[in-house]
């Protein structure tokens, strides 16, 4: 099971862009990230709640507990403006870094 | 403490409630999953449990986001400074002690300025208020401010009041002498004076007063009817109309406390206050002012003396402004002083911790070693080092605060009755608290660094195995010693000044003369013949007493009272007139003589002359130079006579110009009768009060010896020795701890090298000489570096001092040397003792 780590900085920008499209639970936004990624992207428990934890501190997240599809009690986190807004700023600043980076590798 | 705890617990466990539910979740989840892909339910736990790695390193981890981490750090670093300073109890109660004194002392200087110079008069908007002396005059007429008053020049107001007026109060058969403030009638509403109860006096009012509050209370039983009742001053009912609250402060500032405010009359001098215009500023309003005394020239021109317009000054009556060119400026340059000094004193006590804490902490170096070694980092070392100088400077700035409230209690209760009486009411504020708390953080800052720096130096142990001289310690009481020469020295100065002072003759005899203040009902003595009349009687009277050599009167009192005199004086010998600002005043026959001032060329006044003038030395010699005055002419009056220079207002002033008139007798209601004595003056106190009253029961009378009646005069001299001279005690004591500490510390250090020297056969005379080249190596540096220090220091004090007393006179420093040498010697007189007692074979043994 090896897996490439995630660059720094990138877990916030990723969980906040799974939680864009709605609520939903730590199981299923670790799954979402899997999924989206084909695969390539895992994402840590050990890194996740303290992250979502770090994310409810700075008010970009809500957590309410609900229902699951499986029926259970599970916690769903759900994306505050201020978190919209975070979003915005670090994907634009993801695209900006990753062309520069690119940028770099072509010409070089 | 427990509140944060019990917050921090309650969210913790309903936090960890939270994650471990949503952990089993996502497990429960993962365990579906894999069970669903055919694994069995048993292996699929496991996996699912694998994968999850430690619950709780997810816990902490996910903790660490939540809970401010600072804060447990802090109540961690707060609950073990609190242990250690308690197991340490010798070390904290020094250290509690020194900061206390030094923060009270501070504080408490910083409140009797603050209240002095700084505190707002009972005035609406106090800061739009300007006071203003036409042609330099403190006062002027009422004629003048009311034709100033009644023509418009003044769109928001212009009020009147005299400060220090006397008024005799008649109250169940008994006279006494009271101060009123004397007021235009709109004083009251345009300064907006609030009120306890009651109004203000109205214009057009003659017969009204308001009462301060503590007048009320401590004369009149804090009567709860006062208002609307009858008072008699000076032979006429007034009504009381209004009471005043018992903050009440003056608009002159300075703690002055009449006892009532009464209605100006035709005869009051008024000083002057106006408002500014909304936003005006300070050249605005003088020019407005200036316009206004040119339109009074034209109405009402002087003649043979400065113009009203001339010489204008022009002050705001609170901030720093206000202290410009007043008599604030010498009082401001004064407290300006005190704060420097108790500030260095704080130095001294924070040094002397500082020290303390340095000592401490080489003791616990094991300590340090250990919990470094336990992983604790620099930066937690040390801020955990801070907090416990935080946890001193801050039990130290509350026992200060406490310090101050007992100090300022006592302040409070001190009134000063003569000439003018004077109170202070300070009460903490919120200036005092933020002031304290500056004081604290400043000096945990002062005592916690450089020990806490040094403590957590990576290698502690390499600087301690050499012994240099250029240790922080020693340098720190080096630095300590210096400051305390300096305090010192300014001490001993201001002790050798009221020592001068008491001791100064003042030009005349304060030993044998007695002052009574007659003070009459001016209704009952309407005419000027009736006055005089009952001045000649009292002057007689007087005269036949046993005891009493010599009674004559004056205008004004020696020391007590000031009347300079600006206007121009022509003699025969020049055309010219010459301007001089002089004390003047009016004296009885025989005045000199009771004074024991020396006529030194011609004669002073007898009964029967009506005209002519008395000059001292100094004013004869600028205006006739080396010509015999006598038979001259002063302003076309013949020169009678030259007398001796003396002291007139202040003990500091140099040869002031002074020139005398006749006394008429029958001026206004106060008599100022002189009286020499020639047996001791107590004893013909009751005679002459008996004799006086005898002659006028309804009079107000004062009676003491000129000795007693000097509290003004002196009040520079003993306010400066008392402070400083406790300043300077305190700071010798601080600093004697300091030196015995360190060298009981270096003492202590050496055991083995002593007890090495013993075992080889030293002899006590060379253990002490070894222990006490130590203490002098600092002393003499301290020394040496602080009689420099205080040579330049305590050159600026020469404002303060009495004139021919030099601040860099050798003598002071020879004492303060000497003083401190012997503190210093007696400091190392304890370690030395230590040192002969160190027992060679339990010293080799130590570790």
């Amino acid at each position: 099971m090896t897996q490439p780590d995630l660059l720094p900085g990138t877990l916030f920008l990723l969980i906040l862009r799974v939680l864009d499209g709605g609520p939903l639970h730590g199981y299923a936004i670790a799954k979402r990230i899997k999924e989206c990624s084909q695969e390539f992207l895992s994402v840590e428990e050990g890194s996740l709640y303290p992250a979502l934890n770090r994310m409810l501190v700075k008010g970009w997240v809500t957590a309410k507990w609900g229902l699951s599809e499986t029926n259970r009690k599970a916690r769903f986190y759900e994306l505050t403006l201020e978190g919209r807004q975070q979003l915005d700023a670090e994907s634009q600043g993801f695209d900006r870094m990753v062309a520069a980076i690119q940028l770099v590798l072509k010409t070089a | 403490m427990s509140i944060f705890r019990k917050l921090a617990f309650w969210r913790q466990t309903y936090f960890e409630a939270d994650l471990s539910e949503e952990m089993r979740f996502h497990q429960e989840c993962r365990i579906d999953e894999l069970t669903a892909s055919g694994i069995s339910p048993a292996d699929a736990a496991i996996q699912a449990r694998r994968e999850f790695g430690s619950f709780l390193r997810v816990t902490e981890r996910a903790r660490d986001e939540w809970t401010f981490r600072w804060l447990e750090d802090l109540l961690t670093d707060l609950r073990y400074a609190a242990r250690a300073l308690a197991r340490d109890r010798a070390f904290t109660l020094t250290a509690l002690a020194s900061l206390a004194l030094g923060i009270g002392c501070n504080t408490t200087i910083f409140s009797v300025t603050a209240e002095l110079l700084f505190s707002q008069p009972s005035v609406h908007s106090p800061e739009t208020f300007v006071r203003f002396m036409p042609a330099g005059n403190s006062h002027i007429p009422m004629t003048e401010y009311r034709y100033l008053a009644e023509n418009n020049l003044f769109p928001l107001g212009i009020i009147g009041s005299r400060e220090d007026s006397e008024v005799n109060w008649r109250q169940g058969g008994e006279s006494y002498r009271l101060f009123a403030t004397r007021v235009t009638g709109n004083y009251f509403s345009v300064a907006q004076v609030p009120l306890a109860s009651g109004r203000g006096i109205a214009p057009g009012e003659t017969n009204t007063a308001v009462l301060t509050h503590h007048f009320w209370q401590t004369r009149l039983a804090a009567d709860p009817a006062i208002v609307g009742r009858t008072l008699t001053f000076d032979g006429r009912p007034f009504t009381v109309v209004g009471l005043l609250p018992a903050n009440h402060r003056t608009i002159f500032g300075f703690g002055l406390a009449p006892a009532v405010y009464l209605p100006a009359d035709e005869r009051t001098m008024l000083a002057l206050h106006t408002r500014t215009l909304d936003g005006e500023a300070a050249p605005g309003t003088r020019a407005r002012v200036l316009a206004a005394l040119n339109a009074l020239d034209q109405a009402h021109p002087r003649t043979g003396s400065h113009k009203w317009s001339e010489h204008l000054q022009v002050r705001p009556i609170v901030g720093l402004a206000s202290m410009k060119n007043g008599p604030g400026n010498a009082v401001a340059l004064f407290f300006v002083m005190l704060l420097t000094v108790v500030g260095l004193l704080l130095l001294i006590a924070c040094t002397n911790v500082a020290n303390l804490l340095l000592a401490r902490s080489s003791a616990r170096r094991q300590e340090f070693a250990i919990r470094a070694s336990l992983g604790a980092s620099r930066g937690r070392l040390l801020r955990q080092l801070l907090t416990e100088s935080l946890v001193i400077s801050l039990l130290g700035a509350a026992a200060g605060l406490a310090l101050n409230f007992a100090l300022t209690g006592l302040l409070n209760r001190f009134e000063l009755s003569a000439p003018v009486p004077l109170r202070l009411q300070i009460e903490p504020d919120w200036r005092l608290l933020a002031y304290t708390a500056a004081l604290a953080v400043l000096s945990a800052v002062l005592i916690g660094l450089l020990p806490a720096w040094r403590a957590t130096r990576p290698s502690v142990n390499e600087d301690l195995k050499r012994h240099t001289p250029f240790n922080l310690r020693n340098i720190l009481v080096v630095g300590q010693l210096t400051v305390s020469i300096v305090v010192l020295a300014a001490a001993f100065l201001f002790g050798r000044n009221l020592v001068q002072s008491l001791a100064m003759n003042p030009g005349f005899d304060t030993q044998q003369t007695i002052w009574a203040n007659f003070r009459l009902v001016p209704e009952n003595y309407a005419t000027p013949e009736k006055r005089a009349a009952l001045t000649q009687a009292a002057l007689d009277g007087l005269r036949q007493l046993p005891g009493v050599e010599a009674v004559s009167m004056t205008d004004t009192v020696l020391l007590n009272d000031d009347t300079t005199h600006g206007g121009p004086i022509r003699t025969d010998l020049s055309p010219d007139a010459v301007l001089l600002q002089r004390y003047w005043t009016r004296v009885g026959p025989g005045y000199f003589a009771t004074m024991g001032i020396p006529v030194v060329a011609g004669r002073e006044f007898n009964d029967t002359d009506q005209n002519g003038v008395v000059v001292n030395e100094a004013l004869a010699r600028r205006l006739f130079g080396n010509v015999n005055p006598i038979g001259h002419t002063f302003n076309n009056q013949p020169i009678l006579g030259v007398v001796r220079n003396t002291k007139y207002f202040s003990l500091a002033e140099h040869q002031r110009y002074a020139a005398f008139e006749a006394h008429p007798r029958n001026t206004g209601p106060i008599i100022h009768l002189m009286i020499r004595s020639a047996v001791p003056p107590d004893t013909l106190l009751r005679p002459i009060q008996q004799a006086l009253l005898d002659l006028d029961g309804s009079a107000a009378l004062e009676v003491r010896p000129m000795s007693r009646a000097m509290t003004l005069a002196l009040l520079p001299s003993r306010a400066g020795a008392a402070v400083l001279g406790s300043m300077g005690f305190l700071g010798l004591v601080l600093a004697s701890i300091g030196l015995y500490g360190v060298l009981t510390y270096s003492v202590a250090r050496r055991l083995r090298e002593i007890g090495v020297r013993i075992a080889l056969g030293a002899s006590p005379r060379e253990v002490v000489r070894l222990v006490a080249a130590d203490g002098f190596r600092l002393v003499g540096t301290g020394l040496a570096l602080g009689l420099l220090a205080a040579f330049f220091v305590t050159k600026p004090l020469a404002m303060f001092l009495v004139p021919g007393l030099n601040p860099s006179d050798p003598l002071s420093f020879v004492v303060v040397a000497a003083v401190l040498g012997t503190v210093g010697l007696l400091a190392c007189f304890g370690p030395a003792r230590r040192a002969l007692r160190v027992d060679p074979m339990q010293a080799l043994r130590q570790d």
